[in-house]
């Protein structure tokens, strides 16, 4: 790698574009930029302005031989009937504590993998960590089933152990969505609070400790400020993906559980044409999930920078 | 550390397995042009591996199988390639007809070019879901009816819906809300086929209504509302529930399989509907599927095949003769349990279907 | 030298065995003697594990899957680092709008964004298949990507690329041997976000995808009638089979950082 980068600079072509480059940031600039902007068009932005002009359209597909026909009834259907804001605030709400307890459990394992594991095993369990995510989401859905079904892994034991007389309910209820969907977001959190907490200098933690700081001191003032890139990044991460988990849900959860998401995987599973309320409720989900991280990211980062000034 | 030798060998001996292993299969199957090429979206089972092996032999055409698991996804698909369909043979659900040919989605069935359309049961053939329009849009190839699946060690035969509700069964049932409702309307004294309030739309809503509203009142007595067949024989053998309002495929594969389980139509009646294949708008291999379709119904050994893998009546004529006597006794129902099957009622299945799937988002949203 | 609490060993391995436990009852269930999973298994057989391990449709599925998830990850590392490095130097409102706009694709609920990109890979002409599937869940990857890059691009203090170039290296050279080896862990963290989104993923692949399915889209085929045991069994297998590999690789990649 080093030898053909140092060749490579005695290449007269490649100096004169590097050169050229240096010399004019804006180009630099620009050249760096433009990739990722037209995919930025092409990937995320046409495919929502699609998606808002369907939901616009009061039907959608069009009956052979007809004209399309505009309104705004799809939105005003979530605003006209309690239930579908219900489920929306479910849907948050869940969102937000899972993303909670998701960072309260990962914490201490990333911070296991990143700093206190040997080293050279630190990848190994890294990877160890990560293998359960080659499995469907759906097949580990079953297997959270057959866990904690009456008749599953957990009560057959208990009884056999004759701690229980008779299996204890575990599943389609809140138990087992919090166990189902915990194991799917952890991955979310892990990887950034890893990436994070590395690069944390463990001199620092050592000469902390040298001056008497204790384990509770030495994570509030250094562990925690230093990996916040992390903590924000994987919340973020957490709450995006649980906010938009089908599947699993549906799984795991019970009768009265049910998740905005899901309310839109019905809508688009419908018999009748409901493209466009899907479509529409699917903008209100981006809009207010966008507008929610957005808020809290700025509480952080204010909190943050007035803490750092104190 | 002791033999790194040996353990290399074995992991590059695997390795290289590996890779031949699946280096193979990538030539298989290969692409989909014009000529000699049929592409099907199909279910896990419709089409076994003998059947297509004999009758691209035979006739020189290339099937290509896509396997779906879902009504709505195929819609969804259908629609979202515009037009320009991948498929020639796609795999809509009777009662679903009507969707597909009001979207321009379906091409209707020329009996002049399907010789052996009269394989098909003639009970199936005439039935009032296979035409629209007064055209045929399809081709019935297995039977669904829906009762009640119960767990025989747990309880007596039910006679009726109202085990649905006993409280003695309070979070020991589940059903899939939309399959269930228009039974629901019937236990009630409604008309869940909504025959009767085709010119009257608030009286509809109004049995809707009233529906919905004493299934939210009997949450407590539902375990959980399913989706998928599959997940109701889970919640079964798993002792989550003890009865279950499902279709007859899934419990006659429970019931081959020896698990402990019962199916019938109870009093108030159950639904039938067929699964089958279509033919899609514009398909660009229009005369391999007539083909193809003749060379399906000609043949009561895929027909067999299909009955195994899904647990579905089958809708061919000399199917049953094929099929052993242990199959035959799960999947016959009684003679009053067949005079309680009534189809799927398609004129009027898009105006209640909508009021039902309202209803439905209510009942979980509750 | 830091006391090392033996609570966080503890932790770390409870999570380990939370996250193998229903994996390990899955596996057994693979050896059942029967058409559907569930407790007890009276009878065992090694029937299931035999016939997934000779079937065509799961190893050509299996090659597809790998194909789009080499792909696609390539693809959303290529468009996803660069996207990064703009996006750390932005401040306030800007920098919010622009990361609100780069994760778009992960909070649109994936039905949703799967019709989408079929629609529009329709009308610019792509044929469904690997090309268009590998796309589609590069769409779906970035966002981790620029997210997991923005975890440590902040913390890189810009004195370390100046320092750098003062000392004569020019942007190629910064990159490769400074900026690069600082991104590392969350290069790594971002390669296997793609590789195992884009290995799970069911809607984006059943919407772009041809005649040749992709594993998952397989599984959801098979599962439409009944959870058979030989379903445990080729998950379970595939397992196995990527924590073979992804253990090999490790060990071959230390054992070069040695010997350099």
């Amino acid at each position: 790698m080093a030898s053909i980068l140092v060749r490579a600079r005695e290449f007269q072509p490649y100096r004169a574009v590097v050169d050229g480059l240096s010399a004019r940031p804006g180009l630099r600039l620009a050249l760096v930029a433009a990739v990722p902007l037209l995919w930025i068009l092409v990937a995320n932005v046409a495919p929502l302005v699609q998606m808002v002009g369907i939901s616009l359209q009061d039907r959608y597909p069009l009956p052979p031989g007809s004209e399309p026909s505009w309104t705004l009834r799809h939105y005003a259907a979530f605003f006209e009937r309690p239930l579908y804001l219900n489920a929306f605030l479910r849907s948050f709400v869940f969102a937000t504590l899972m993303t909670a307890l998701t960072l309260a459990v990962m914490f201490p394992v990333a911070y296991y993998l990143s700093k206190v594991a040997p080293p050279n095993w630190r990848i190994r369990l890294l990877l160890l960590v990560v293998a359960p995510f080659w499995v469907s989401e759906i097949v580990r859905s079953f297997a959270w089933i057959l866990m904690l079904a009456n008749n599953g892994a957990i009560n057959s034991f208990l009884e056999a152990a004759g701690v229980l007389e008779r299996p204890v309910e575990l599943l389609y209820n809140g138990i087992s969505l919090t166990v189902g969907v915990l194991y799917l977001a952890s991955l979310y959190m892990l990887l950034p609070l890893y990436a994070a907490i590395e690069k944390i200098d463990s001199r620092l933690l050592e000469a902390a400790a040298d001056l008497g700081a204790g384990p509770a001191r030495r994570f509030w003032r250094i562990v925690l400020p230093l990996s916040r890139d992390g903590i924000v990044a994987g919340c973020t991460l957490v709450f995006l993906l649980v906010v938009g988990l089908y599947a699993m849900p549906q799984l795991l959860g019970g009768p009265g559980d049910t998740m905005f998401a899901a309310t839109i995987g019905q809508v688009f599973g419908r018999a009748g044409d409901s493209w466009p309320l899907g479509s529409a409720f699917s903008i209100i989900l981006i809009a207010a999930a966008l507008a929610y991280v957005g808020l809290f990211l700025a509480l952080f980062w204010r909190g943050s920078r007035e803490r750092s000034a104190s | 550390m002791t033999h790194p030798v040996t353990r290399r060998r074995i992991i590059r001996g695997i390795g290289a397995v590996g890779l031949g292993a699946l280096a193979t299969p990538a030539l298989i199957g290969r692409a989909r042009a014009q000529g000699g090429q049929l592409n099907v979206w199909s279910y896990a089972g419709f089409i076994t591996d003998e059947f297509r092996r004999e009758f691209e032999e035979k006739t020189g055409i290339s099937v290509n199988v896509r396997l779906v698991s879902d009504q709505g996804e195929q819609y969804n698909l259908m629609v979202a390639e515009g037009g320009n369909h991948s498929a020639d043979i796609v795999c809509v659900a009777g009662h679903r007809f009507y969707q597909f040919v009001d979207a321009g989605l379906l091409e209707p069935i020329d009996l002049d070019r399907l010789e052996n359309w009269s394989r098909v049961e003639q009970e199936y053939a005439d039935a009032e879901w296979v035409t629209r329009r007064g055209r045929i849009w399809g081709v019935p190839l297995v039977v669904v009816s829906t009762g009640l699946i119960y767990n025989t060690e747990e309880m007596e035969a039910p006679q009726s819906l109202a085990v649905m509700f006993d409280p003695e069964n309070a979070g020991r049932t589940t059903y899939q809300i939309q399959d269930f409702f228009p039974l629901a309307m019937n236990f009630l004294g409604y008309d869940g086929s909504a025959r009767s309030y085709a010119h009257d739309p608030a009286v509809a809503q109004r049995a809707v209504n009233a529906t919905r509203d004493f299934l939210i009142e009997h949450k407590d007595k539902v375990r959980r509302y399913y989706d998928a067949a599959t997940e109701v024989q889970q919640m079964l053998v798993n002792g989550d529930v003890r009865v279950a309002a499902g279709s007859s495929g899934p419990a006659a594969q429970l019931i081959l399989d020896g698990f402990p389980a019962g199916y019938v139509i109870p009093r108030e009646g159950g639904l039938a509907y067929a699964y089958g294949f279509n033919i899609a708008a514009n398909a660009a291999n229009l005369d391999n599927a007539y083909t193809f379709l003749n060379a399906l119904l000609a043949s009561p050994e895929n027909g067999a095949a299909i009955v195994r893998s899904t647990g579905y009546n089958s809708a061919l004529k000399g199917v049953e003769e094929l099929l052993t006597d242990a199959e035959r006794s799960v999947l016959a129902l009684s003679p009053e349990e067949r005079a309680r099957l009534s189809w799927v009622e398609v004129e009027t299945a898009a105006f209640i279907f909508d009021l039902i799937d309202t209803a439905a988002e209510e009942i979980r949203a509750a | 030298m830091t006391r090392r609490p033996p609570f966080l060993a503890l932790w770390f391995w409870l999570f380990v065995a939370y996250l193998f436990a229903p994996l390990v009852v899955m596996a057994a269930m693979g050896f059942r003697d029967s058409n559907f999973v569930a407790f007890p298994i009276e009878k065992w057989t090694t029937r299931w594990y035999a016939d997934v391990l000779t079937d065509r449709e799961y190893r050509g599925s299996l090659w597809i899957s790998v194909q789009v998830a080499v792909y696609s990850t390539l693809l959303a590392m290529a468009v996803g680092v660069p996207m990064a490095f703009p996006v750390a130097r932005l401040r306030g409102t800007l920098r919010a709008v622009a990361v609100a706009v780069i994760v778009l694709p992960a909070f649109l609920p994936v039905v949703v964004s799967s019709i989408a990109l079929r629609m529009f890979l329709g009308r610019i002409g792509l044929e469904p298949g690997v090309a268009a599937i590998a796309f589609g869940h590069a769409v779906g990857s970035v966002p981790f990507v620029v997210v997991m890059m923005l975890t440590r691009l902040n913390a890189m203090s810009p004195s370390l690329t100046e320092a750098a170039r003062n000392l004569g290296a020019d942007d190629l050279v910064v990159l490769a041997r400074v900026v690069l080896p600082f991104m590392a862990p969350a290069l790594f963290g971002a390669f296997l976000f793609c590789i195992l989104l884009s290995f799970e993923d069911f809607m984006r692949s059943f919407f772009l995808g041809g005649f040749d399915p992709t594993f998952p889209v397989l599984l959801f085929a098979k599962l439409r009638f009944g959870f058979n045991p030989g379903l445990a069994a080729i998950s379970s297998l595939v397992l196995v089979a990527t924590l073979f590999v992804a253990f090999y690789a490790e060990r071959f990649m230390r054992r070069r950082g040695v010997e350099r």
